[in-house]
C-alpha cells in the first residue's frame, strides 16, 4: 500500500498541478458569475451610454437668448395693475417678509411701490399679458410659454448668472451648454457643439465672463466657443498666405503625430482634446463660410429680423447667426445681450433694450417655425433674476428704477417639448411673491434637460470623489411646461 | 472516470470555499434554487457512505490488500464527491431562506469543512493513511464530524415542499411589477415570505405587503420620510435594524433610488408602464417602457460597424435615443455632399426615421433615393434644388409625418400629389412662391401647412442708424470720419453744428468728413419705403499738440485711479460702459485738478476735456471748469472760468467733450480744475447725493 501511495505522490507533477489549478480557477469564475452586482457600480449614470439621449427627445438643440442684467418682469410679462393703483405707497413688511436687500437699496428708508409706466395688452389664444415694449414677441404669443414664477437664490448679478448657467453660485462648474455637449455630443462635427454670441445694448450693462461658458471639470472640447462680434465671426480661420489646403493638412497630420507621442508619454486627456480641436478647426474652414452665406435666402429675412441683423455684433445679427448655427446642428447657442440692469432711468433705457431684442427674438422663433425646426429647437428668453416692485432711489411715476429681485421673475420658452401658448405660474397682486407653481433654477435645468431627452439625475460626472450634476442635488421636471 | 470525479470534487470544493468567502456579495440565480432543494435528499448519501467506509475499515483484515486498496480508494472518492455535492446544495439553499442565523452558520461552516476535509483525505491519502494510527484518526474523525454536521443540519427546520414552491414569472406591466417587485424578490423575500415571515412580514403578495409586519405598514405613498422600509434601508449598515441585514446582499444605489421614487410618486401598485408621466423618475429608466407617446419600433437595430461605415463629419447617423433601433441622419456642409453616401444609406433603409438634407445640392432625383426609407417620419429638404417632380414617390414612406420644403422652387401641381398621404401631418412651405389661391387651397386639407413669414409691404420699419467705420473717436492728424450703412441705397444725412439732422434738408454724406478739432457729428439714415433711423451723435476728439507730462494735484477716488496721471495724455479713451476700465479717472470728493506741461512754449488754440455721462450711475458732467496758464517762466496765472450747462433729465450713457478756447502763445503749462456735482438735482433718483466726475483724457490743439 505504501508503494502505491508513494507512486501517487510522484504522479503529482506540474501538469497535474496546472490542470487542477485550471479547474479551481474555473470554479471561482463560476462563483463570481453569481454575484449580480459584480460589474455594476450601483450608479444610475452608468446605465446610459454617453453621447445619446436617455429617451427619445423632443428638442435636439437649444438657443438661449440670455437677457443679461435682468430685465424687469413688471414691464414685460408680469402685469400688475395693482402696483399702479398703490404707486408711491411703502411696500408692506409682511410682503417683503425678510427678503434681503442689495447694497444698493439697503440704505433706503422706504420702498415706494411703482407700477409699469408701459401699457399692457392681452395677446394670443391664452390671453397672455405682454407689455407694449414687445410688440413682436406679442405676435408669437401662441408659440411661447411664459413662465412667471422663476425664482433663484442669488441676489447679485455674478452669482445669479453663474447659478443659472452652471447650477451653482460659485464658479468652476460646467455650463449648461458644456453639460449638453458632454451628454449628447455634437450633431455637426464641423462646428463647435457650444457657441457663444455677445452683444451690448444701450442700457446699464453688466459684465459677462468666460466662466459662464466654461467646461468646468469636463473635457475642454465642451467649452463654449465665443464668436467675434466683428465682420468675421470666427477669427484666424483662413490659412495664412502661402499655405494651401494640402500643406495645412500635412502640418496638422504631423502635429497630431507629435501630440500622440506626447499623449503616450503623459496620458494627459487635454492633449487628445487639443488634437480634436485642431481637426475641428480644419473642418470649420469649409463649414463656416457656407454658414454665414446669406445669398441663398430671400431679402425679406432682413426685414424679418430688422435691419440691424446686417450689422455684426448686434443682437439681431446674433439672433440670425444663432438660427444658422442651430440649423447646422450646433447643440447649444448661447446669446448674451447686455444692458438690462435698470437701477435708474428704467423708463428711458428699457425701451431701447426692448427695441434691440424684440423684433429679432420673435423673428428667430418664426424663422425656426417656418423651416420645420421649432419642434426640435428649444428657445429660451430671459435674465438671471427679476426686479423689485418698488423704486430704487427717488420715486416718480414716469421716472424710476428697480433693484434686484430673486423671488419671482418671468422668462419665456418656445419650441421643442414646450407647451406653446401658455402662461405658467402666478405671482401675488404686488408681483413680489409666488403664489402658485414656482419654478426654481434647478427645476428649470431639469426641465430643459428633459426636453433634450436626458434624465437630469442620471447625467453625472465624477470629479474630486463626488458625482456632480447640473441640477446638483435638487430639481424636478415641471410637467406643466411640457407639451 | 476516477480522474474526472476527482477533478469535479476539487472544482466544487473551490467553488464552495469561494461562495463561503464571498457569501455577502453573492446572490443565487433563480434557476439554481433547484440545486439547493436537493440538499435534503443528497445529504443522506454521504452519511451512508461514511458508515460504509467505517464498516469496510473494520473488515480490512478479512480482505486481500490489493482489493481493499481499490475499494477503499474509490469509496473515499465517491464519499468525497457526495459530500461536496451535498455541501454545495446546502450552501445554495442557505441563500434562499431566512433560517435562524446562528444555527445556519454552524451547519454551514462545519459542512463546508467536512467536505473540504474529505477531499483532502482522498487527495492526500498517501499521507493520511500511511500508518494504522493516522488511518484510524482520519476515519473516526470524519465520521464523527459527519454526525455533528448532520445533527446541526437537523436542528434547522426546513419545509417540505421546496421543489413545488417554485416562483412563477408574471408579465410585468405595472411600475410595481417591472421595477419594484424584482428588487423585493432579490433582496427581501428570502426572509419575508409565507414560510419565513421574519418580523411577521410576508411580502409574497401585494395584499400581504399592504398588511405589513409587526412594525406596521411598509410604506406610506408619497411620504418617503415616514416609510418604514426606507427608514430601515437607510439605517447604518452596522445598525441592528438595518435591512437587508448585514451579511446579506445589500440594496444598490439604483435599487434604493427606485424604491424611494416609487414611494415618492405615491406607491401606487396600479400605475401601468404605459401611464408613466414624463416627470416621473421611471420615465427614462432603461427598459422597454410601453408609453403611448413614444413610438416603439419593431425593426432590428443596425450593427455598429454599419453605422461607423457610413458616419462621417458630413453625414452623421445616430440612434434617436439610447437603446432605440431608429436612426436619424443629418447631412452637413453642402460642398462636401457626396450622392454616393445617400445611396449607401439604402442599406439602413429600415432604420432611418429622420433625414435632414437641407441646403444639400440635391434635385428631384433625390426622391427615388428617399422613397427607399420605408419608416421615414421626418424629412427636411429646405433650400435644395428640388421642384417636386417625382415627389409622389414619397408615398412609399408609410410613416412620413413632417415634410419641410421651405425656400425651394416647388411646383404646385407636383406638390398636390402628396397631399392625400394619410400619415402626413405637417408640411413647411415658407418661401415656395405659391400664390394666395394655391395657399388657400392647401389650407383646406387636413394637413397643417406652414407658410411662415410673409413681409407686409405696408409695414414700414425704422432703419438702423449709420455705422461709424472708424475704430475710435480719437482722430489722428489727417484722419477722416467715415460712415456706412448695412443696407443698399441708404442716404446718410448729417449735421456738424450739434443740431438734429432731418431727413429732407440736412447734408447727405457722400465722402469722408474732416473736422478741425473737437466736434460733434449727428447722423441719421433714410431710405424709400423705410422710416428714418434714430439720430445718433458722435463726438470726435483730435489732438495736434501732445503734452509732455501730466500731474494730478488731488488724487482720484481710490476705486478709480486708472493708470495714474498718465491716463490723461495717453491718447486712449475709457470704455463708456465699464468704469473699472483703467482709462478712466473718477472723482467725487476731490476736484479734478490736472497740470499739463509742454516740451517748449507752445501756441495753444484750445483744449478738450473728454468726460463720461451716465446719469443713472450718478456720473454727471462737471459743474465748472477753471483754467490757469503759465507763460514766460512766471507762476500759473488764472485765465478763465467756464460754467458747464447742466443736464435736466436722465440720459443714456456716452463719452462727451468739453471744448475750451485758449488762444494763447508761448504756453509752458496749463492747469485745469473741474468740479464734480455736489448735489444731484431734484429730478434725479439720487437727489441730494454727490455726483461723480469721470475724465479719461485732455486733448490740446
Amino acid at each position: 500500500m505504501e508503494n502505491e501511495f508513494l507512486k501517487n505522490r510522484l504522479n503529482v507533477n506540474r501538469r497535474h498541478f496546472l490542470g487542477k489549478a485550471a479547474v479551481g480557477l474555473g470554479s471561482m469564475a463560476l462563483g463570481s458569475m453569481m454575484m449580480p452586482d459584480l460589474f455594476k457600480s450601483g450608479d444610475l449614470a452608468s446605465s446610459f451610454p454617453l453621447g445619446l439621449p436617455h429617451f427619445a427627445p423632443k428638442a435636439k438643440r437649444v438657443i438661449y437668448l440670455f437677457q443679461n442684467g435682468a430685465p424687469s418682469q413688471l414691464e414685460s410679462f408680469d402685469y400688475k395693475p395693482m402696483l399702479n393703483k398703490l404707486a408711491g405707497q411703502d411696500l408692506p413688511a409682511s410682503i417683503r417678509n425678510g427678503q434681503r436687500l442689495t447694497g444698493m437699496t439697503s440704505g433706503q428708508s422706504n420702498f415706494p411701490m411703482v407700477g409699469s409706466y408701459f401699457k399692457f395688452n392681452q395677446h394670443g389664444k391664452s390671453g397672455a399679458w405682454i407689455s407694449e415694449l414687445f410688440p413682436n414677441i406679442a405676435k408669437i404669443a401662441d408659440d411661447i410659454c411664459i413662465v412667471k414664477t422663476m425664482n433663484t437664490e442669488a441676489i447679485n448679478h455674478d452669482p445669479a448668472l453663474t447659478f443659472l448657467q452652471t447650477g451653482a453660485q460659485v464658479g468652476n462648474r460646467p455650463s449648461m451648454g458644456a453639460w449638453l455637449s458632454y451628454g449628447l455630443g455634437s450633431e455637426n462635427q464641423n462646428l463647435p457643439a457650444f457657441c457663444v454670441l455677445l452683444s451690448r445694448g444701450r442700457g446699464n450693462g453688466q459684465g459677462v465672463y468666460s466662466k459662464l461658458w466654461t467646461n468646468g471639470f469636463l473635457d475642454s472640447t465642451h467649452q463654449g466657443v465665443v464668436f467675434s462680434s466683428g465682420e468675421d465671426p470666427i477669427l484666424y480661420l483662413n490659412n495664412p498666405e502661402g499655405t494651401d489646403k494640402t500643406s495645412r493638412r500635412r502640418m496638422l497630420d504631423k502635429l497630431a503625430e507629435l501630440n500622440h507621442l506626447g499623449f503616450d508619454q503623459n496620458a494627459d486627456p487635454e492633449v487628445e482634446a487639443k488634437i480634436k480641436q485642431y481637426e475641428m478647426a480644419y473642418r470649420m474652414q469649409t463649414a463656416v463660410p457656407e454658414l454665414t452665406d446669406l445669398s441663398k435666402e430671400p431679402d425679406h429675412i432682413i426685414k424679418m429680423y430688422g435691419p440691424d441683423c446686417l450689422v455684426p455684433g448686434t443682437y439681431a445679427a446674433n439672433a440670425l447667426l444663432a438660427r444658422k448655427l442651430s440649423e447646422s446642428g450646433v447643440r447649444f447657442v448661447q446669446l448674451y445681450h447686455q444692458g438690462w440692469d435698470q437701477h435708474g432711468n428704467l423708463t428711458g433705457e428699457m425701451p431701447l433694450q426692448a427695441e434691440d431684442v424684440d423684433r429679432a427674438s420673435a423673428a428667430l422663433v418664426t424663422d425656426l417655425k417656418q423651416r420645420g425646426l421649432l419642434d426640435e429647437t428649444l428657445v429660451i428668453w430671459g435674465g438671471e433674476f427679476g426686479r423689485t416692485n418698488y423704486s430704487q432711489g427717488k420715486f416718480g411715476v414716469d421716472n424710476y428704477g428697480r433693484d434686484h429681485h430673486p423671488r419671482a421673475y418671468s422668462i419665456w420658452m418656445a419650441g421643442g417639448g414646450i407647451k406653446g401658448g401658455t402662461v405658467y405660474g402666478e405671482t401675488d397682486e404686488l408681483g413680489y411673491n409666488i403664489i402658485k407653481d414656482p419654478v426654481h433654477i434647478h427645476d428649470f435645468h431639469a426641465t430643459v434637460m428633459h426636453c433634450m431627452g436626458l434624465n437630469h439625475e442620471a447625467m453625472t460626472y465624477k470629479h474630486l470623489g463626488r458625482r456632480y450634476r447640473l441640477t446638483d442635488i435638487a430639481g424636478n421636471v415641471i410637467p406643466g411646461l411640457l407639451a | 472516470m476516477k480522474r474526472i470525479l476527482s477533478l469535479f470534487c476539487l472544482g466544487l470544493n473551490v467553488l464552495l470555499l469561494f461562495l463561503v468567502f464571498f457569501y455577502e456579495k453573492v446572490s443565487i440565480p433563480l434557476w439554481m434554487d433547484i440545486f439547493g432543494r436537493v440538499h435534503p435528499m443528497v445529504l443522506h448519501i454521504p452519511i451512508g457512505l461514511a458508515i460504509g467506509l467505517l464498516f469496510l475499515f473494520f473488515l480490512k483484515s478479512k480482505i486481500e490488500l490489493a482489493s481493499f486498496n481499490i475499494i477503499f480508494e474509490n469509496l473515499l472518492l465517491i464519499l468525497s464527491f457526495f459530500a461536496v455535492l451535498s455541501a454545495f446544495a446546502g450552501l445554495v439553499l442557505s441563500f434562499e431562506n431566512g433560517y435562524q442565523a446562528a444555527a445556519l452558520q454552524n451547519h454551514k461552516y462545519t459542512g463546508v469543512f467536512l467536505s473540504v476535509l474529505l477531499y483532502a483525505l482522498y487527495e492526500f491519502r498517501s499521507f493520511f493513511f500511511s500508518n494504522p494510527l493516522k488511518s484510524k484518526i482520519s476515519i473516526f474523525g470524519c465520521v464523527g464530524l459527519m454526525l455533528v454536521v448532520g445533527h446541526l443540519g437537523g436542528n434547522i427546520t426546513h419545509g417540505e415542499d421546496f421543489l413545488l414552491g417554485a416562483k412563477k414569472e408574471v408579465e410585468a406591466n405595472t411600475v410595481f411589477e417591472k421595477f419594484v417587485n424584482p428588487i423585493l424578490d432579490k433582496k427581501c423575500k428570502s426572509c419575508h415570505n409565507f414560510q419565513k415571515a421574519k418580523g411577521k412580514l410576508d411580502m409574497s403578495t401585494i395584499e400581504k405587503i399592504n398588511i405589513g409586519g409587526k412594525n406596521g405598514k411598509l410604506w406610506v405613498g408619497g411620504d418617503t420620510l415616514n416609510s418604514h422600509l426606507l427608514k430601515r434601508a437607510y439605517l447604518d449598515l452596522d445598525d441592528k435594524k438595518h435591512m437587508p441585514p448585514k451579511g446579506k446582499p445589500q440594496l444598490t444605489e439604483t435599487e434604493l433610488n427606485i424604491l424611494k421614487n416609487w414611494i415618492k410618486e405615491g406607491a401606487n401598485y396600479e400605475t401601468k408602464l404605459a401611464e408613466i408621466k414624463p416627470n416621473s423618475f421611471f420615465y427614462s429608466l432603461k427598459g422597454e417602457i410601453k408609453s403611448t407617446n413614444v413610438r416603439l419600433y419593431d425593426f432590428s437595430a443596425a450593427s455598429e460597424s454599419q453605422l461607423e461605415k457610413y458616419n462621417s463629419p458630413f453625414c452623421t447617423i445616430a440612434p434617436i435615443a439610447s437603446g432605440s433601433p431608429a436612426l436619424k441622419v443629418n447631412f452637413f456642409v453642402s460642398s462636401k455632399f457626396n450622392p454616393k453616401t445617400l445611396q449607401d444609406l439604402s442599406n439602413l433603409s429600415e432604420q432611418i426615421v429622420s433625414l435632414n438634407l437641407s441646403k444639400m445640392p440635391v434635385d428631384d432625383g433625390v426622391f427615388t433615393e428617399i422613397a427607399k426609407f420605408e419608416n421615414l417620419e421626418y424629412l427636411n429638404l429646405n433650400q435644395t434644388n428640388i421642384t417636386g417632380k417625382g415627389i409622389e414617390k414619397l408615398k412609399s414612406c408609410k410613416n412620413l409625418e413632417e415634410l419641410a420644403l421651405s425656400n425651394t422652387k416647388l411646383n404646385f401641381a407636383e406638390l398636390k400629389k402628396i397631399f392625400n398621404m394619410p400619415t402626413l401631418k405637417k408640411v413647411f412651405l415658407w418661401e415656395t412662391h405659391l400664390t394666395a389661391a394655391q395657399q388657400t387651397e392647401l389650407k383646406k386639407s387636413k394637413i397643417d401647412v406652414e407658410f411662415g413669414y410673409v413681409p407686409d409691404e405696408s409695414e414700414k420699419l425704422k432703419l438702423n442708424t449709420p455705422i461709424l467705420i472708424n475704430e475710435t473717436t480719437v482722430l489722428e492728424k489727417d484722419a477722416k470720419i467715415q460712415f456706412k450703412h448695412s443696407l443698399q441705397n441708404v442716404n446718410i444725412r448729417y449735421t456738424l453744428d450739434g443740431s438734429a439732422p432731418d431727413s429732407a434738408n440736412s447734408l447727405i454724406y457722400k465722402e469722408p468728413l474732416r473736422i478741425k478739432n473737437y466736434g460733434q457729428v449727428s447722423v441719421l439714415a433714410t431710405k424709400d419705403g423705410w422710416l428714418a433711423s434714430n439720430v445718433r451723435n458722435y463726438y470726435f476728439f483730435k489732438s495736434d499738440i501732445k503734452a509732455k507730462s501730466a500731474q494730478l494735484n488731488l488724487p482720484a477716488d481710490p476705486k478709480y485711479t486708472g493708470n495714474g496721471s498718465e491716463t490723461l495724455i495717453d491718447g486712449k479713451q475709457g470704455d463708456p460702459i465699464n468704469f473699472k476700465d483703467k482709462n478712466w479717472l473718477g472723482f467725487r470728493e476731490n476736484n479734478f485738478e490736472g497740470e499739463f506741461s509742454f516740451e517748449k512754449p507752445t501756441k495753444i488754440t484750445g483744449l478738450t476735456i473728454s468726460y463720461a455721462e451716465k446719469t443713472d450711475a450718478y456720473i454727471m458732467p462737471p459743474v465748472t471748469v477753471d483754467i490757469w496758464v503759465k507763460i514766460g517762466g512766471k507762476p500759473f496765472e488764472y485765465f478763465k472760468k467756464i460754467n458747464v450747462p447742466q443736464l435736466t433729465k436722465l440720459t443714456i450713457n456716452g463719452t462727451k467733450g468739453l471744448d475750451i478756447k485758449i488762444d494763447k502763445a508761448n504756453v509752458e503749462a496749463l492747469k485745469v480744475v473741474a468740479s464734480p456735482l455736489k448735489k444731484l438735482p431734484n429730478w434725479h433718483p439720487g437727489k441730494g447725493d454727490k455726483g461723480w466726475l469721470f475724465v479719461d483724457e485732455v486733448f490740446f490743439y
